[in-house]
């Protein structure tokens, strides 16, 4: 049996996935859906005809990303792309810190270490995860 | 009649979304509905797209949101018009009759005065 409430919830969550949409525009979308439904039902189509009336109406979901992406300021870009991917991204901001310490120490020791450490962090989340 | 151009139906968006807002308070799919009875069919919006563009309005502090609850119980966004919203519709829409009178003079025709 077709669960409407269910089908609604779950195409809003998967298409505007967290991080990269909030909660509120996920709720918003989702009351969007039941409108649209409702009315498709009320005109006489099936509960799941007319949600996929209903989600065919929404239009290109990427186009539609790419709206939403222009509303972000650069500063949210990179705090969502962090959510998304925050085992790589924070390998990253290791990474930019050892290199800064190492432009700022020069020593031979911290040398050494910075290498280990860009190495080991280069490597294993790569081999885990593929390459930033 | 041919449809609308996407260029002029993005360039009218802001001003149809604060008119609209101008008249009351509204959420997006009854925004989306008046659109659609305003321009008879004419403007074929993707549901979707009208989204974003309350995002932007509501950053640029054009217009503000609100929570309330649907006739079915469930959560609703609404979206009200604000002062610096109204300013700007005044100055869209003085744009559009600009260039609106500037069209019927190089065609000849005398605008509407109203």
């Amino acid at each position: 049996m077709f669960d409407l409430d269910r089908e609604v919830m779950r195409w809003c969550r998967k298409t505007y996935r967290w991080p990269q949409y909030r909660k509120r525009e996920v709720v918003e979308l989702e009351d969007h859906l039941h409108c649209a439904v409702a009315k498709w039902i009320a005109d006489g189509l099936s509960p799941m005809d007319a949600f996929q009336r209903a989600v065919a109406e929404l239009g290109d979901i990427e186009s539609i990303r790419t709206e939403y992406r222009k509303n972000w300021s650069s500063v949210s870009v990179v705090m969502r792309r962090f959510a998304e991917r925050p085992i790589q991204c924070a390998g990253f901001a290791t990474a930019c810190a050892c290199l800064a310490w190492l432009l700022l120490s020069r020593d031979a020791e911290s040398l050494q270490w910075t290498r280990s450490m860009l190495l080991a962090l280069y490597t294993i989340p790569s081999k885990f995860f593929g390459a930033i | 009649m041919t449809t609308l151009s996407k260029d002029l139906i993005a360039a009218s968006a802001t001003p149809i979304v604060l008119s609209i807002l101008n008249r009351g308070d509204s959420y997006g799919y009854a925004i989306i509905q008046q659109v659609r009875e305003l321009s008879d069919g004419e403007m074929q919006w993707a549901d979707g797209m009208l989204y974003p563009i309350l995002h932007r309005l509501e950053k640029q502090r054009l217009i503000e949101s609100y929570w309330g609850l649907a006739e079915t119980g469930r959560k609703r966004k609404y979206y009200r018009i604000r002062k610096g919203g109204s300013a700007e519709l005044a100055r869209l829409l003085d744009n559009w009759r600009r260039v609106y009178a500037m069209l019927n003079k190089s065609q000849g025709v005398q605008p509407c005065s109203t």
